[in-house]
C-alpha cells in the first residue's frame, strides 16, 4: 500500500471522510453547466478572490498604513522585496479581473433569467457581493497614497457625502475627519482587509450553499 | 362575518413584547457606543484643535508661514498690524490663495481673485466670500492656530469634501 492511501486510510477511520467527501467531489454537473464556458464565470471570480486573499496576505506583511510609510511601503515591496512586484501586480490584476468576471457573472445570470423563483435569494446575496467587490476596490485604491489614490478616495468619500441627511456623518465616519488623512489610512487599512474579507467569507458560502441546494439553472 | 377587529393579548405575549424592548434597548447602546467609537475625535470637539504654527522669532515682519489646520491649507501672515492667519483656500473654486509681498495682496492665481491680508476681505476678482480667518494666540515665543473665527466654516468644508 502506498504511503499516501495509508494516510488516507488513517484519517477515513477516524472521520469518515469518504462518507463527507463523495458526495462533494462526485456531485454531478449538468452536461449544459460543463460544456458552455458562460457557466465558468463565478468560478474565475472565486479563483481572483482566492489569488487577492493568498497575495493579500503576502502584501500585509510588509504594508505599513501610514501616511508617512505607505508609499514608501509599496515602492519597497515593488523594488527590493524578491518576487514583491509580482505578487503585488497579480493582487493588482486578480482584482481588476475579479471585477469584470463578477460583472460578466451577473449579466450570464440576468439574460438567462437564472435569477428567477426559486432563486431571487440567491440573486440579491449576489448583487451584494457584487457590492463587497467594488467597496473592496475602493477600500483598497487609498492604500498606495499616491496622487491617483488621494483624488480618488476625495471624490468617492464626496459621492458618499452628498447623499441627502445621512451623507455627512457617513462621509465624517469613513474619513475619520473633515479631510483624508491618517485617520483615513487606517481606517480604509481596517475595513479592506478585516472587515470586507469577514463579510465577503460568509456571503459566498451562502452563495455556494444556495447554488449547491437548489442546482444549477438550465438554459431558459 | 365578524366586522370587528380584536386584539388578544395574552400574559405570554405581553411578556415577549417586554423581552423584545429590553433586547432593543441593550442593542441601541451597543449601536450608540459603536457610533460614538468610530466618530471622529476632531470632529467631536467642534472641528478645533490647538496647534502650534511657527515661533515668533521664525516670522518676522512682513513674512508668511503656510500651514495645514484641520486638513486645510492656511497662512500665517506677519503684517505691521500684527499677525493673521486665514484659511487659503480660495472660497471662489479652492484654488490655494497665496501671499504677494510686491502688491501686499493674498492673490489666487486661478481667476485672479485678490483678498485684503489685514482682514481676508475680497479686493477684487470673483470670490463670493473672504478668506475664512483662523483665531490665534501668541504665548511663550510661539503662535498657536486655535479655531476657525466662524465655526460653521468646518461644517461647509465637510459637506463638500469632494470639491478641492
Amino acid at each position: 500500500m502506498n504511503p499516501e492511501d495509508k494516510i488516507y486510510r488513517w484519517f477515513d477511520e477516524r472521520f469518515k471522510l469518504k462518507d463527507l467527501l463523495t458526495p462533494i467531489i462526485k456531485h454531478p454537473a449538468p452536461e449544459y453547466a460543463v460544456t458552455n464556458p458562460l457557466y465558468c464565470l463565478g468560478g474565475i471570480a472565486f479563483l481572483c478572490f482566492l489569488i487577492l486573499i493568498a497575495t493579500g496576505v503576502f502584501l500585509a506583511m510588509y504594508y505599513k498604513p501610514t501616511p508617512l510609510e505607505a508609499y514608501k511601503s509599496v515602492e519597497h515591496i515593488m523594488t527590493a522585496v524578491p518576487m514583491g512586484s509580482l505578487v503585488r501586480s497579480l493582487h493588482h490584476w486578480s482584482a481588476n479581473t475579479m471585477i469584470a468576471a463578477v460583472m460578466l457573472h451577473m449579466m450570464r445570470i440576468y439574460f438567462m433569467g437564472a435569477y428567477k423563483k426559486p432563486r431571487e435569494l440567491n440573486w440579491v446575496v449576489g448583487v451584494t457581493l457584487l457590492l463587497i467587490t467594488t467597496t473592496f476596490g475602493f477600500s483598497g485604491y487609498l492604500l498606495p497614497w499616491d496622487q491617483l489614490a488621494f483624488w480618488a478616495t476625495k471624490i468617492g468619500t464626496g459621492i458618499a457625502g452628498s447623499i441627502p441627511v445621512i451623507g455627512e456623518y457617513i462621509s465624517l465616519i469613513l474619513v475619520g475627519g473633515t479631510d483624508i488623512g491618517a485617520e483615513t489610512m487606517t481606517r480604509f487599512f481596517a475595513i479592506h482587509v478585516m472587515i470586507l474579507p469577514i463579510t465577503i467569507a460568509i456571503l459566498l458560502l451562502l452563495h455556494f450553499a444556495m447554488v449547491r441546494i437548489q442546482g444549477i439553472s438550465g438554459r431558459l | 362575518m365578524n366586522d370587528k377587529i380584536t386584539f388578544t393579548i395574552t400574559r405570554r405575549k405581553l411578556t415577549e413584547i417586554l423581552m423584545g424592548l429590553i433586547a432593543l434597548f441593550f442593542a441601541g447602546g451597543a449601536l450608540a457606543s459603536i457610533l460614538k467609537y468610530l466618530w471622529p475625535p476632531s470632529v467631536a470637539k467642534g472641528g478645533s484643535a490647538e496647534i502650534k504654527i511657527a515661533n515668533v522669532d521664525e516670522v518676522p515682519t512682513g513674512s508668511v508661514r503656510k500651514f495645514m489646520f484641520n486638513g486645510k491649507a492656511s497662512i500665517l501672515l506677519h503684517m505691521p498690524a500684527g499677525f493673521r492667519a486665514f484659511g487659503s483656500v480660495c472660497t471662489h473654486l479652492g484654488c490655494i490663495a497665496y501671499w504677494k509681498p510686491e502688491e501686499n495682496l493674498i492673490f489666487c492665481p486661478c481667476h485672479l481673485g485678490n483678498f485684503d491680508p489685514n482682514t481676508g476681505a475680497v479686493i477684487s476678482g470673483p470670490p463670493p466670500s473672504p478668506l475664512p480667518a483662523i483665531d490665534i494666540v501668541v504665548k511663550e515665543g510661539a503662535i498657536y492656530a486655535l479655531k476657525w473665527k466662524d465655526p460653521s466654516y468646518v461644517k461647509t468644508i465637510s459637506f463638500y469634501a469632494g470639491a478641492a
